[in-house]
């Protein structure tokens, strides 16, 4: 699906200036950004594939490449404008048109910077952590992720986006299954697609409904999908359409809880943990699972049209990070605490975005980004070193692996909001945002946020005592990771403590950059919000220390009472995998699917057969009529005469 | 002008004679298995070539009209060909019948190579597959209605022989189906499609003030609308019946599963494709008022039931699809679904429509062909159809799981391949016509998913079965045909203007005269 394929028409400039009124005269290489990952894939897949070695310097120089085009793209959008480069038509008959193109506005090139940044450290860090002989495959998935994705980024369009979107979901269910001789991993994978399609249903629904409004308003299908014209096109819609508009919103949302893992749809994330370590940080973590948090910011037009959807997202997003951090509490696999964790944050996002906080909620998803895949990475170098997901098979790494127990520390830190670190600065603007907003009930959600603040300190310092904390012994024979997966832990450190910095109250680059509308939406600084929030996690890291730090573990018991741990396991597979079991294997396939093929074959085929068999017994009796005798004919003859004489003289 | 249209049609019939001369010669023996082979390999290649430069001179033309007009003149009449019956060998094609041509030129070479391991009867079985191939090329290359039906029925019969002699039963606790009770059953639902078809054909002669089979005179002819009204739902169920259309499905998949892989591949691939073929380019293009009453327009429960029936066999097809363990019927269930989607392509009677559904044609054609011929090779190698009695094969054989995958993504409409575009673009077409019926077919893009996903993971993922151990990965020839069929399925995925462009200039005019949705 590239762009080259399509036949360039009449290269229109739409460009009109993205940003600040700057209008640049040539269009810029977007293009690039993409499409360099996607040269990799195809040079693996056929060329270098027998070439492990080979093939995995060059995903990672074709994702290096792209993200210092997207760097250098990013620089020339903050001092002046980027151009987008003119669409090409894609798909042509008549009327109507579908184009593709490649939409640079300060969303997508923060985007797209934050996705080539993490892609090509985890592209590295992969060179130590997977073994020499997956490497083909392995990167070959990569590199066509990273062009799946970063084609997402900078889609113009419904169309385009959801072409990437489902493209990026055929990476992650490759990339899930990797290990596919695990009955495991081939079931979450099949399983994380499933579920993602059925929040797909929603955002086709939704992208077919709004040209059915574009043809309403009289606009063509390519400037009804458009992106850029989304706002205008909404006012265009006759008044009588225009009660459709929030249902629209709301099937598209479908698609962003699909992907986003927003609850009731976030059951596949948990289970896509199954993937190598370095997938997980990248596709269930920093990128493809933001896609759907994107997508709201993306077309925060059709959302914020009225305000009921935008209640509704920030409803789910709520929800999500509640019930995500409390499964969190509880989990034992080091993997799957950081997977509930990041469906709890991608819950608050959500919950800012619906609560009018633009700025606040995309700033989040980029800081996220980062500190996330640094503690996934992180994970990986412990399970790397010990062979296990258990947390409580592992315990006093700091003295055997100081580097990745001081960059795990950190991102933990930035995660939980610990102040002047990454997630400080995010958490607290959304924290201030959902204070001062005008969003109904946005003290019932401000008290949620709060709380899952909480929750997310308390789970994430039980993770680091229990794994790093030098109180408890460590497995022999363990060791530090290599020099290739130790530097991109210290890199994104570094990105994790100094990125926030960008969005401070005080002087908020990030919001006057990137903003909904006018802007002027940020809040300031808000002192009982940084007190809270210090409070908050403060009160979190100081549960988990009196619970988790030391031998005996004296309160854990309390966890480890017979019932606690179970009631809340019960809770939460009825919630989530029991209720989808019971919908799709027990309803949908045992039921309807049997259903179906039973009638296939005893009513309809029955009837078929029915007929066929009558016209054989038919058969079967006349055949005794025709013997080939002139005696019986003649008999049969003389027989109707007989009647035919009788009935006419009686 | 170099009459390429008959070329195609006639060389797979010229094949079937050479092998059939060539044995009456005793020049080709029983055992010869290299010379059947290499005349259909031949006969077929000269029609795809054909097909190829069809499609491409069609595609550069661009316009709405018929390319490639062949009226041939007989034994110095003059006239016509049969003129008496008012009936002529008259070829031509216009931007729908040209891609179907290219359709049925791909899928008669693959299915020669698909056939390169046949072992019994060689010389009977390429001459029955090459007469049907050159009964498939004519359906799709002819102007004629009295020729139409007379490629029909040579498409048909041969395969009722195929299925019943070189076909396999099937006998497990789902099911007990013998291949001459799927032989039987498809030949005997062909020719009621056939019967119904000849009545319209017939219907339509007498109607006719030329009392012509003539397709371009029968199209300028505006018969009365109630003549039309009754004709219509005859020719569209009888084709609908050759597509599979619920609940006359049935005999499809039976009669898939028991054919041999090579006829599965062109029952589903072409066969079906002459039904729905027959739909919008006989039905709906000479009855076209009749077409717009019962699609739709009609105002009562009447015009509802083909787009119900439409709907019935998306999800229908899908559920059932979703509960089979034998891999062919799997992807037979899946046909039954997709053409679903194809005959709501045309019944939404739009340009965007039902280019998608036309797209559909070929999309589905190409992929169930790639479907089947993987499955085939599956079953040569493991020696059973049952999905469960796989597991892990794709650690044996990578290739073949990676084409697997490559097609089951295809059918469940993954952006890049072709499927996707057709579905995408019978959703948006029809949705503004029939709004509820749209979005529960789309729904049956979960179910499509959840089948063919398990059928994936079943055979080739998880834990290697210890069976299968010593089971070897595709090579050689196997691999000419899936990657041909490959090929074109992400080509027309990547740059589906090639076959829209086909299309669209026919499908323009159609809609406007149905009173469709133009873009």
């Amino acid at each position: 699906m590239n762009c080259s394929g399509s036949r360039p028409r009449a290269r229109r400039l739409r460009g009109e200036p993205r940003s600040n009124g700057h209008v640049q005269a040539m269009p810029d290489r977007g293009w690039l950004v993409p499409l360099l990952p996607f040269l990799s894939f195809l040079v693996i897949v056929f060329g270098t594939y027998r070439q492990a070695r080979l093939s995995g310097y060059v995903s990672v120089a074709g994702i290096a490449l792209s993200a210092v085009c997207s760097l250098a793209l990013l620089g020339k959008g903050l001092l002046g404008g980027v151009a987008s480069p003119a669409p090409l038509t894609w798909i042509q008959m008549g009327g109507f048109e579908l184009q593709i193109g490649i939409l640079l506005d300060p969303l997508s090139l923060m985007m797209i910077s934050v996705v080539s940044v993490v892609a090509s450290l985890i592209q590295i860090y992969s060179l130590g952590y997977m073994h020499d002989h997956e490497y083909s495959r392995f990167y070959s998935y990569m590199s066509l992720f990273a062009f799946s994705m970063l084609g997402l980024v900078v889609s113009a369009n419904f169309a385009q986006i959801f072409i990437f979107w489902e493209l990026v979901g055929l990476c992650s269910f490759l990339l899930i299954g990797f290990y596919y001789q695990k009955h495991s991993a081939a079931r979450a994978a099949k399983k994380a697609f499933v579920v993602t399609r059925f929040g797909d249903l929603g955002f086709v629904m939704g992208i077919v409904s709004l040209t059915w409004l574009g043809m309403k308003a009289g606009v063509g299908v390519s400037d009804a999908l458009s992106f850029e014209n989304l706002a205008q096109f909404l006012t265009q819609i006759p008044a009588d359409y225009k009660q459709w508009i929030p249902w629209v919103a709301l099937l598209i949302f479908c698609g962003a809880m699909g992907k986003s893992a927003q609850f009731p749809l976030h059951v596949w994330l948990p289970d896509a943990m199954e993937g190598p370590t370095p997938v997980s940080a990248l596709i269930h973590a920093a990128t493809m699972v933001a896609a759907g948090v994107y997508l709201v910011a993306r077309t925060y037009p059709i959302f914020h049209f009225d305000p009921w959807v935008l209640g509704i997202v920030a409803v789910v997003g709520a929800i999500t990070a509640l019930v995500a951090a409390t499964l969190a509490l509880v989990q034992t696999d080091i993997k799957r605490i950081l997977a509930y964790s990041t469906c709890s944050q991608l819950g608050y996002m959500m919950l800012s975005l619906g609560a009018f906080g633009y700025g606040a909620g995309v700033f989040h998803l980029m800081t996220h980004a980062f500190f996330k895949a640094l503690l996934f990475l992180g994970s990986g170098s412990v399970i790397h070193a010990l062979h296990t997901n258990d947390i409580w098979k592992m315990g006093g790494l700091y003295p055997k692996m100081k580097d990745t127990s001081i960059t795990f520390l950190i991102g933990t830190l930035a995660l939980t909001g610990f102040p002047l670190l990454a997630g400080f600065w995010s958490k607290d603007e959304i924290l201030t945002n959902l204070l001062h907003t005008d969003a109904p009930n946005h003290m019932i959600l401000f008290g949620l946020a709060l709380l899952v603040a909480v929750m997310t300190s308390f789970y994430m310092f039980r993770l680091w005592y229990l794994v790093f904390s030098p109180v408890r012994q460590a497995p022999s024979g363990t060791h530090e990771s290599g020099k290739v997966m130790t530097l991109p832990l210290w890199i994104l450190a570094v990105f994790s403590i100094v990125i926030g910095f960008v969005g401070t109250p005080w002087a908020n680059f990030f919001g006057h950059f990137i903003h909904y509308g006018e802007g002027g939406h940020e809040a300031g600084f808000s002192l009982t919000v940084g007190l809270l929030s210090l409070a908050v996690f403060a009160t979190g890291w100081y549960l988990a220390k009196t619970f988790y730090r030391s031998t005996e573990l004296p309160y854990a018991k309390i966890l480890s009472i017979p019932g606690i741990r179970e009631t809340v396991a019960l809770v939460s597979t009825c919630l989530t995998d029991r209720f989808w079991g019971i919908v799709v294997r027990g309803i949908v396939i045992n039921r309807i699917a049997r259903a179906a093929a039973w009638i296939d074959t005893n009513v309809i085929d029955l009837a078929v057969n029915v007929v066929g068999w009558t016209v054989k017994g038919t058969g079967f009796v006349l055949r005794f009529f025709q013997t080939g005798k002139v005696q019986t004919y003649a008999t049969y003859m003389l027989a109707a005469i007989l009647i035919i004489f009788f009935w006419f003289f009686r | 002008m170099f009459p390429i249209l008959s070329v195609i049609v006639l060389a797979p019939l010229a094949g079937a004679a050479a092998i059939l001369l060539l044995s009456g010669l005793h020049i080709i023996g029983k055992e010869n298995q290299a010379a059947p082979r290499a005349i259909a390999l031949a006969s077929t290649v000269i029609s795809f070539l054909g097909s190829i430069w069809v499609a491409w001179e069609f595609y550069q033309y661009g316009g709405g009209g018929i390319l490639f007009e062949e009226p041939l003149s007989w034994a110095g009449r003059g006239g016509q060909w049969l003129a008496g019956l008012g009936a002529s060998y008259h070829l031509g094609v216009n931007g729908i019948s040209a891609s179907m041509v290219l359709l049925s030129g791909i899928l008669g070479f693959v299915a020669v190579i698909a056939s390169w391991n046949i072992k019994e009867r060689m010389r009977e079985y390429f001459t029955l597959v090459l007469v049907a191939l050159c009964g498939v090329f004519g359906v799709f290359a002819t102007l004629d209605l009295f020729f139409f039906f007379l490629f029909y029925e040579m498409a048909s019969i041969p395969m009722y022989f195929l299925v019943g002699m070189w076909g396999s039963s099937r006998k497990d606790e789902q099911r007990t189906v013998t291949r001459e009770y799927a032989a039987m059953k498809l030949l005997l639902y062909l020719q009621l499609g056939g019967a119904m078809i000849l009545v319209g054909a017939l219907g339509m002669y007498f109607g006719s003030s030329a009392r012509s089979f003539d397709m371009t005179l029968l199209a300028r002819e505006n018969f009365p609308v109630e003549l039309q009204r009754w004709l219509f739902p005859l020719l569209f169920l009888g084709f609908g019946i050759e597509a599979g259309f619920w609940p006359f499905h049935t005999w499809l998949p039976d009669g898939h599963s028991a054919a041999p892989t090579a006829l599965s591949m062109l029952l589903a691939g072409v066969l079906l494709k002459m039904g729905g073929y027959g739909m919008v380019r006989v039905a709906m293009d000479l009855l076209p008022d009749g077409a717009a009453w019962w699609l739709g327009g009609g105002g009562t429960i009447l015009s509802k039931v083909f787009i119900f029936c439409a709907l019935i066999n998306i999800l229908y097809g899908a559920l059932c699809a979703m509960h089979q363990k034998d891999i062919k019927y799997i992807i037979a269930y899946s046909s039954i679904s997709h053409m679903g989607i194809v005959t709501l392509g045309f019944a939404s009677r739009g340009v965007t429509g039902i280019n998608g559904a036309v797209f559909q044609m070929f999309s589905h054609g190409v992929i169930t062909a790639l479907l089947f011929a993987l499955a085939g090779l599956i079953y040569e190698k493991s020696h059973t159809r049952d999905i469960t009695q796989h597991g892990g094969l794709a650690a044996r054989m990578p290739i073949l799981a990676v084409f697997f995958y490559l097609g089951g993504l295809a059918t469940l409409g993954l952006p890049g391949m072709s499927g996707f575009v057709a579905e995408f673009l019978v959703f948006l077409g029809a949705f503004p016509m029939y709004k509820y019926v749209t979005l529960a077919a789309i729904t049956g893009l979960v179910l499509t998913a959840t089948y063919i996903l398990r059928a994936g993971e079943k055979i080739f993922l998880g834990p290697l079965n210890t069976k299968y151990e010593a089971i070897g990965d595709v090579m050689g020839i196997e691999k000419v045909h899936l990657y041909t069929l490959t090929f074109f399925v992400i080509l027309f995925g990547l740059f589906p203007t090639l076959l829209i462009n086909l299309s669209n200039p026919a499908v323009t005019p159609l809609a406007q005269k149905l009173g469709g949705l133009l873009p």
